[in-house]
């Protein structure tokens, strides 16, 4: 045996040793290991059964949270066999050193093991966040400083794609929009992407739950012909079950007339989802296609019949002269909104109210793509005067399927009422300038995926459509906000995060920004490690407290053993070696108590990630309790408990050293 | 005086020149020794008898170098042990002075055998080496068959007789023995005396046995008597009739 090597841990062993073998020990072992295999088959029976994860897989939303039998005998078990090799290593520790020694040792496990369930939870909810962070949004971001659009995002993001640090690039437009649905508004964030290359870039294809990243691209292979009819069968038959309910309550009639109207109101609104198509001039969806032209015709704004300049010659004289002070006022982003630039731009040019430089941004993009154009289908034109070939187009379910695609998250659809296939409407105050005012676009699109990122903001904000058709209808021209940049190796951020900003800084654009993720979430995180950092201090206190066991315990023991000091002193032995008996002593405590805790902690750990704590799901947006032990804090937590150890081991040990042996002597009777 | 002593005079083992003791208890002053001069040869059996507070297990604790004197030297051969550093002290007391108290002081853990051995670790012998000395002693005191018994295990005059094991075990050249059968009954007593009587012939090792029991006083080639920190009588008798004095006890 090594512990036969050395006098000092030989005495300091004995002394850890139980004098007496204890014969409660052994039956109580013996009860223990029963509780602990009890434990064990539970676990294994509800691992049979199946527990929260195949639930969790059946769906992205567990709307009530009734945890299933195999779940409670989950938990059961995990609780027994907790309890059972609570009680097995106490009557072990017991068997095996006196009783003392055993609580105190005990006490240090139990700090440990807090500290590192506690630490490992964290960091799995630290790492849980992170990872959602980076899977839909790439590690590094390439905006401009002013967070202002640019043109040649196009060059910029090939040739970053050159750099050996990039995996992939993928710009993106993005603005806050008002998603209207027949039966709900709300504010979201619309990212225009490039289908193809995003999906290089982030994770949003694999968190698609319903639908198909690709409908993005080719929308016209959903099934959304059935998915309508569905949508409408439904819809019909609530609407007779409320008509029918109205006939019911004939009570109060009267008062019930302005209110039924309200009710028919919403109703039409209701069957929006397809309203559009049967029903024109229905309610909330129609009112701009009408309206606009109405507004037009009131103050006399031109119909887009773009023919001849001199004709808007004329026409910008009028308008002009009624809506001057008003633009001259306006900045940029005001020209932008500008109602029609292919058409108002010659007008005002011949006018000589715009500068000929901005010409080019306005004349080159609006051309290919537009919210008025008919790429975008029947719905797409809504915000402009209809074209004489739209309207016939309105009843043909072809068109239907030409909706602008877009992929929404879960909770929004939630939120909207919205099913997959459904169709809503944008809306972005970036609208065009008519002479009564600024006018929103709109614009109708399709629900074609609903992803579900784990990540509450953004599954409750962020849309995704295709690049173009964001970029004309939030008046952007041919440029991005931004370019998602993800990388090959997602731990040298730093690294890769200076290779970007280098190859920006060769091609001239220092107005351009490099962020990762880590700087851009850095509140977050560094709440998050302060949180952590607060926590492993409080449970550092568990341990301290144990400490403070070992303390008294050793001071008791070095006095109780004033006699046997005193003789090792008599027979030669040298304060050092007497000191160093008894620094073994809590030294061996310690060591076996951080081992213990910090091996019970990462068993606990692996149960909880096996088994599964289920979190009720209208509390907390995460559904299983993350765990990821870290090997760094796993160190940090033994080095700490050690040195806290060392630290009360030392007092006993120097008054052990420092004791004159002719107290001893003396004290023996 | 006898011949046994003049031959020894020459290569003295101690030579104690004028050791003072003095502890001080808040304001008074003790004087426990006071100018003590003894000189120890190799072999001697001395006794020390005295009244109590005579300053008989000072001086016994000064020689063994667990306390050091106020004034004064204590020469082992040439060296001036008061003039040692601590832990030179703790291997010096490891190599040269075997001590037995009136309580046995074995450590309650370890068996006979592993007490009997300690000091032999202490002193960084092999175990294997440590293990046999041990086991010689043991069997030297008659406690053959008691190996691996604990000291709770034993009867008084056992345990006594592991704590002589243990103090001769690395065959020190001074035995310090401070009443060691004052806890004793008599005839375990008398056991244990003739036990050290016999190891001091066998081994010829000075031994110097504190003691207030004067049977044990009288069968001494030597006996010094204390009073008030200074020897008093330092008085040297026949070996030989001392022997036969016990002898006599023996076999009454």
């Amino acid at each position: 045996m090594i512990v036969r090597e050395s006098l000092e841990l030989w005495v300091a062993w004995r002394h850890l040793r139980s004098r007496e073998s204890r014969r409660w020990t052994r039956p109580t072992a013996i009860i223990f290991a029963y509780v602990t295999a009890v434990g064990v088959g539970f676990m294994i029976w509800a691992r049979i059964r199946g527990g929260i994860a195949e639930e969790i897989a059946a769906g992205p939303m567990v709307d009530l949270f009734i945890p299933p039998v195999a779940d409670i005998a989950g938990l059961i078990g995990l609780a027994t066999l907790a309890l059972g090799l609570l009680g097995l290593t106490f009557a072990l520790l017991a068997a095996l050193f006196n009783l003392l020694s055993a609580i105190i040792i005990l006490s240090v496990a139990q700090g440990c093991m807090a500290l590192v369930v506690v630490l490992s939870l964290m960091t799995g909810l630290e790492q849980d966040l992170q990872a959602k962070i980076i899977k839909q949004k790439a590690e590094v971001r390439v905006t401009q400083i002013q967070d202002e659009p640019f043109v040649d995002y196009e060059a910029i993001t090939a040739a970053l794609r050159e750099l050996d640090e990039v995996a992939s690039a993928s710009p993106y437009a993005q603005g806050e929009v008002m998603l209207r649905s027949p039966y709900n508004r709300q504010g979201g964030l619309l990212v225009g992407i490039q289908p193809d290359t995003h999906a290089e870039v982030s994770n949003l294809e694999e968190q698609i739950d319903a639908g198909a990243y690709r409908f993005l691209t080719s929308p016209e292979d959903g099934p959304w012909e059935q998915l309508d009819r569905l949508q409408k069968a439904r819809e019909e038959e609530s609407q007779r079950a409320l008509a029918a309910q109205l006939a019911k309550a004939d009570a109060r009639a009267d008062e019930l007339g302005s209110g039924g109207d309200e009710f028919a109101e919403s109703g039409e609104e209701a069957s929006g989802g397809e309203g559009e198509l049967d029903d024109p001039d229905g309610e909330g969806w129609e009112d701009p296609a009408v309206e606009v032209p109405k507004l037009r015709g009131e103050t006399g704004a031109p119909t887009p019949a773009p023919t001849e300049s001199s004709d808007h010659a004329d026409l910008a004289d009028a308008t002009t002269t009624t809506r001057r002070p008003e633009l001259d006022t306006g900045d940029d982003d005001w020209d932008k909104g500008w109602e029609d630039p292919e058409v108002e731009i010659p007008k005002l040019r011949a006018a000589g109210d715009i500068p000929a430089a901005r010409v080019p941004s306005f004349a080159v993009p609006l051309p290919d793509v537009g919210v008025d154009q008919p790429p975008a289908g029947e719905g797409g034109q809504l915000a402009t005067p209809p074209t004489p070939s739209a309207r016939p187009e309105r009843e043909d379910p072809a068109a239907a399927a030409n909706l602008v695609p877009l992929l929404m998250g879960a909770e929004l659809t939630e939120e909207l009422a919205v099913p997959l296939g459904g169709r809503i409407q944008l809306i972005t105050p970036i609208g065009r300038m008519t002479p009564s005012g600024q006018i929103p676009s709109f614009l109708a699109v399709r629900v074609v995926g609903i992803f579900y990122s784990g990540m509450y903001a953004y599954d409750r904000q962020n849309v995704y459509a295709p690049l173009d058709r964001v970029q004309a209808l939030l008046r952007l021209g041919d440029t991005a906000h931004g370019i998602e940049v993800k990388l090959v190796d997602p731990d040298s951020l730093d690294a890769a995060t200076t290779a970007i900003r280098a190859r920006l800084d060769a091609l001239g654009r220092d107005d351009l920004r490099v962020e990762s993720w880590r700087s851009l979430n850095r509140n977050l995180f560094s709440a998050m490690f302060l949180e952590k950092i607060a926590m492993f201090i409080g449970l550092l206190f568990v341990v301290l407290v144990a400490a403070f066991g070992i303390l008294a315990t050793n001071l008791m023991s070095v006095l109780d053993k004033a006699q046997e000091i005193a003789i090792l002193k008599a027979m030669g032995a040298s304060d050092r070696r007497i000191s160093r008996v008894f620094m073994i002593e809590g030294m061996v405590v310690g060591v076996v108590g951080s081992l213990l805790g910090i091996a019970a902690g990462i068993l606990f750990c692996s149960l909880l990630t096996g088994q599964g704590l289920p979190l009720p799901s209208e509390n907390f947006y995460t559904q299983r309790l993350p765990v990821v032990v870290s090997p760094l804090e796993v160190l940090v937590v033994g080095v700490a408990a050690l040195a806290i150890v060392w630290l009360s081991s030392v007092h006993p040990a120097r008054t052990a050293a420092r004791l004159r042996p002719l107290d001893g002597l003396r004290s023996s009777e | 005086m006898t011949d046994a002593s003049s031959t020894h005079d020459t290569t003295n083992l101690v030579r104690v020149e004028h050791m003072h003791k003095e502890f001080t208890h808040g304001a008074r002053v003790l004087h426990v020794l006071r100018d003590v001069s003894l000189t120890l040869t190799p072999g001697e059996m001395v006794t020390i008898i005295g009244a109590s507070g005579a300053g008989k297990s000072t001086l016994l604790h000064c020689l063994g170098t667990l306390d050091l004197p106020t004034r004064g030297r204590i020469l082992f051969g040439d060296t001036d042990i008061t003039r040692l550093s601590p832990p030179d002290l703790a291997a010096f007391r490891n190599r040269t002075i075997g001590f037995v108290f009136q309580f046995h002081h074995l450590l309650a853990e370890f068996t006979a055998l592993e007490n009997a051995m300690m000091p032999a670790l202490i002193g960084r012998l092999p175990r294997k080496e440590a293990r046999d000395r041990a086991s010689e002693m043991l069997l030297a005191v008659g406690l053959g068959h008691r190996l691996s018994h604990r000291p709770g295990e034993l009867s008084g005059g056992e345990q006594q007789r592991v704590a002589i094991a243990r103090a001769l075990v690395m065959e020190p050249k001074l035995l310090l023995a401070d009443e060691p059968t004052g806890n004793l009954d008599t005839k375990t007593s008398e056991e244990v005396h003739d036990l050290i009587f016999r190891l001091n012939e066998e081994r010829a090792m000075t031994v110097l046995v504190v003691t207030h029991n004067m049977d044990l006083a009288q069968m001494a080639p030597r006996r010094i008597r204390m009073s008030d920190g200074r020897l008093v009588d330092d008085i040297r008798g026949d070996p030989t009739e001392a022997r036969a004095r016990r002898r006599g006890s023996e076999s009454s």
